[in-house]
């Protein structure tokens, strides 16, 4: 007889599971329907008078460290992003209420994801306790509401795994590889430039640009950038030409990027994107199987 | 292209940094702007809602519109749409309990154009669901059931 002793950790996650993500028709589904989730105008010239991108971005980097600090789920910061963008594409916001929906966000997505989601308190001692428990509550509501409570949004992590299984990668590199994809799909939400790209255009960058970093061609030439452009089009259909004209300006944006986040880092901890291997492994939805 | 290994690791006392995220980003919230804002889009949503569904979700009765709405009972409706007890909550200004107590199922509705609704239902003896109703006293009681019975 075995005798087994489990000490389990809070947080039980799902298997990766090979339905899902080796079946192609999945990958299919959510390119179809990734459009419908992008926020619809660039809100700033069109709807928002008080609020501006550099309030956007200061929102988006205090969402992200609260994330982080918090130690969310990958998906959580994204989704939370791509909920604020769409709530100001359609409702003219205050300044000074922006950190509130900010928060909103998060406590959507969170409990959307995890498992043992984010308090309102806590997002309340965040903000410095400059809102109130029940005004989170209420703005959940109005949130949802102009959301059409369409909250299982494609994310580029939705894509992550698809993408890595297709390409001919060392299996050694890549827990490496994920784990800096999703640190660049973090640094796209930070930067308005993003939001109106569809997340399997983020998620093929950011898989690209991971793969680049980490210089795998010169072990591998079949990673050699132009095959790797090639096949990174192909997976997500997109136009290869395209994909390279998009390519310097993402990359020059993620460089910047990096360089403000190690700015601003420089005194804490420039190490917590590389670290941290424990995220979940389950990035695809079930509805997007078609039988 | 930048790669990330090359980053060294600093050790940081994670206090300092809790504190250095907990922070208010831009000055003092108007909580009574705040609150302000909150009604006026909720009722906008509610408004938007009872032209979609021809129903006045806040007296909650049918109102003209092409959607036909018949009344069903709790009980005939699946456990899903029933109230369910939640750990209670404490509402902001304008719950005033009384106009909100004769009605136990209060949802959104259906596609099919179909809305229960409890016919005088005694007081619920626990908390039950929130719903729209509770940011609001509602205006006019609704009075009697015999408003709607006969529907257009």
């Amino acid at each position: 007889m075995e005798l087994l002793c489990c000490e389990v950790d809070a947080i039980r996650r799902a298997l990766p599971d090979r339905n899902l993500l080796y079946d192609d028709r999945v990958l299919q589904n959510l390119l179809t329907i990734e459009e419908r989730y992008l926020p619809p105008c660039s809100y700033f010239k069109c709807v928002q008078k008080d609020i501006q991108p550099f309030m956007r971005r200061m929102v988006a980097t205090w969402m992200l460290e609260v994330c982080e600090e918090q130690k969310c789920e990958e998906e959580v910061f994204p989704l939370a992003m791509n909920y604020l963008d769409r709530f100001l594409s359609v409702v003219p916001t205050r300044k000074c209420h922006l950190q509130l929906l900010g928060a909103v966000c998060m406590f959507l997505a969170s409990k959307l994801k995890e498992t043992i989601p984010l308090t309102a308190e806590k997002l309340c001692i965040y903000t410095d306790n400059s809102i109130r428990a029940h005004e989170l509550l209420d703005w959940e509501l109005v949130v949802l509401g102009k959301l059409k409570w369409n909250l299982e949004a494609v994310t580029p992590h939705d894509f992550i795994e698809h993408i890595l299984k297709k390409l001919p990668l060392p299996k050694d590199k890549v827990p490496l590889i994920r784990k800096h994809a999703q640190t660049f799909i973090a640094l796209c939400a930070t930067d308005f430039k993003f939001a109106m790209y569809p997340p399997s255009m983020i998620a093929t960058r950011s898989v690209g640009a991971a793969i680049c970093g980490l210089q795998l061609d010169i072990v591998d030439s079949s990673l050699s950038s132009d095959n790797l452009t090639d096949l990174l089009a192909k997976i997500t259909h997109t136009d290869v030409d395209c994909l390279k004209a998009c390519q310097e300006q993402i990359e020059s944006v993620l460089v910047s990027n990096l360089r403000q986040v190690r700015h601003h880092q420089g005194q804490s901890d420039p190490s917590k994107t590389v670290d941290e291997l424990d995220q979940a492994s389950t990035p695809t939805d079930v509805r997007n199987v078609n039988l | 292209m930048m790669g990330l290994e090359s980053e060294e690791k600093v050790e940081i006392d994670p206090k300092v940094k809790a504190d250095r995220v907990r922070r208010n980003l831009f000055g003092p919230v108007d909580h009574e702007q705040l609150q302000e804002d909150f009604q006026r889009l909720l009722w906008t949503s509610i408004e938007v809602a009872r032209q979609k569904w021809n129903f006045d979700f806040i007296r909650e009765i049918p109102s003209a519109g092409t959607l036909e709405w018949e009344e069903l009972s709790c009980q005939d409706v699946p456990a899903f749409y029933r109230s369910c007890v939640i750990r209670g909550r404490k509402h902001l200004q304008g719950l005033q309990g009384a106009t909100l107590q004769n009605s136990s199922c209060s949802q959104q509705p259906e596609v099919q154009a179909q809305e229960r609704k409890t016919q005088g239902t005694p007081q619920p003896k626990k908390r039950r669901q929130t719903c729209m109703t509770d940011y609001y006293s509602a205006k006019r009681r609704c009075t009697s059931e015999t408003d709607y019975s006969s529907k257009e």
